[in-house]
């Protein structure tokens, strides 16, 4: 048996993990001896052969049976569904009105944002949805008499209808956020540490299981997934609502916040490098500004200037 | 771009929005069955287990840092660890025979003329984790940086055992490849 057999690059070449060179070695190596070819030649059928090896599982069947065990149960006409049409049917006949909606399980509808895309919906109640970039609500198609129920994925602008009679609730990650009739902001985004409530107009209860807190304008609730504690705090950042607003509100704070709040509000990068600089607090407001404009009125303030790389813009 | 859409379709469905769960499943189902059957080497406990994850990112949605399929392959590999961890000190405990009995098949099949069963017979005999290895790139078409992530060896690690694979296989199976000549 030929001890050098270069079995490593081999199983590079045949995983499709070598690099041309490698590749022409071995076409090289082959040409070399007749027992090289040979050794080159089996390891490519073995290859080849474990390939056939193959299992496989019938995935419909087993979505079935997974939908079943989850609570989706496949469509079978069992009695009850009878009883159930034949109530509808009545139903219609009785009143000639569509209460049909009181026997059909509550359909949702998904509304998806993606990148640098903002999105405003009205829900049948009258209440105003804005969505920030990717994120996502979940809404029924009609609420139920009691409650108004809906799950958000990511940070939203909600305006609520007041209606004292039938709560409006925010479920987003493990939070709940109570409300009758108000505007604040949920951001819950599920790559960040914390799932925050802030209050723009009225009053929240936001929750986590028992844990709950009240706030009411300017406050903002925060849920820190990692210690499942939910503190309340008055809002130092002006800007959480300037997505919707646009308007950006700076009030002595640090350069260096400026800068990570500009990055998020543009969606480009802003960075301050010099360390003096990023303590150097900062007062000032912009409506409906481009980012060179504000740039520009920092760099006046600050007597630094920014340089920009790419999108990014850098201050050294 | 898949990465994208799959990312999209785990947070549509963390949001309880079934389609997206399907859509998932339809994808995934059949490439972690044969992942785990080859950690497990038993389709119906392949099938069980996978399912079993599917079931439980519906009901108790994890929030992930990694890919998607990432994800998946690293919970599929982690369960069936756990399962064989619990088999095994089943098996101590009550079912000596069981081993015995499959000990007994294995033979049986090494007298096998089929160069196909010898191969597979042959992989199974491997050094577990170079087993392991072999599968990961060979059956699942995994790149090395992507077995090297999941099972946290590093890529020259990935690349020995490789090495080792074809050696140990090659050598195995000689008498076979003369005998076809």
């Amino acid at each position: 048996m030929n001890k050098e057999v270069p079995y490593e690059i081999i199983a590079r070449i045949l995983s499709g993990e070598a690099s041309a060179q490698e590749r022409h070695e071995i076409e090289q190596w082959k040409q070399t001896s007749d027992a090289n070819r040979d050794a080159f030649d089996q390891l490519k059928m073995l290859w080849e052969k474990t390939s056939a090896i193959q299992f496989e599982p019938n995935t419909e069947k087993a979505l079935e049976t997974v939908s079943s065990k989850i609570g989706y149960r496949p469509k079978r006409i069992s009695i009850k569904a009878v009883l159930q049409v034949a109530a509808i049917v009545v139903v219609i006949i009785a009143s000639g009105v569509y209460l049909k909606y009181a026997f059909t399980p509550m359909r949702y509808q998904t509304f998806h944002t993606s990148v640098n895309q903002k999105k405003t919906i009205i829900l049948e109640d009258g209440t105003s949805v804005s969505l920030n970039s990717n994120s996502t609500l979940i809404f029924p198609e009609h609420f139920n008499d009691s409650i108004r129920t809906v799950v958000l994925e990511g940070e939203a602008y909600f305006d609520v209808h007041h209606n004292p009679q039938q709560p409006f609730i925010i479920k987003a990650g493990e939070s709940k956020t109570r409300v009758l009739g108000t505007a604040f902001i949920v951001r819950a985004r599920s790559n960040e540490d914390e799932i925050s409530v802030s209050v723009h107009r009225g009053k929240v209860a936001f929750s986590k299981a028992d844990k709950k807190v009240i706030l009411t304008v300017g406050e903002k609730g925060i849920y820190d997934k990692k210690s499942g504690t939910v503190i309340e705090k008055g809002n130092d950042n002006f800007n959480d609502l300037a997505w919707q607003t646009n308007m950006l509100t700076f009030v002595g704070i640090p350069l260096q916040n400026v800068a990570n709040q500009l990055t998020e509000y543009y969606n480009v990068p802003v960075s301050i490098e010099n360390a003096e600089m990023q303590k150097v607090k900062f007062s000032g407001q912009f409506y409906d500004k481009k980012i060179d404009e504000v740039l520009k009125t920092i760099e006046l303030a600050t007597g630094h200037a920014f340089l920009k790389r790419g999108n990014a813009y850098k201050m050294e | 771009m898949n990465r994208n859409n799959d990312n999209e379709l785990f947070i549509k469905m963390r949001l309880k929005d079934k389609p997206a769960f399907d859509a998932l499943f339809r994808q995934y189902y059949k490439p972690l069955c044969v992942f785990c059957y080859n950690i497990l080497r038993d389709r119906s406990l392949a099938e069980e287990v996978v399912q079993e994850f599917f079931i439980s990112i519906w009901e108790q949605p994890p929030l992930i840092s990694d890919s998607v399929k990432s994800y998946f392959y690293k919970s599929i590999y982690n369960r069936s660890l756990n399962y064989i961890e619990k088999a095994k000190t089943r098996i101590r405990n009550e079912e000596q025979y069981s081993v015995q009995l499959e000990q007994d098949s294995e033979s049986e099949n090494s007298e096998d003329k089929d160069l196909q069963k010898q191969i597979t017979n042959a992989v199974e005999q491997l050094p577990e984790k170079c087993k392991e290895i072999f599968m990961l790139c060979k059956y699942n078409e995994m790149t090395y940086a992507q077995v090297s992530e999941l099972l946290s060896v590093s890529p020259k690690t990935v690349e020995n055992q490789m090495g080792i694979a074809l050696k140990k296989l090659r050598e195995r199976l000689l008498p076979f490849f003369c005998r076809k000549d």
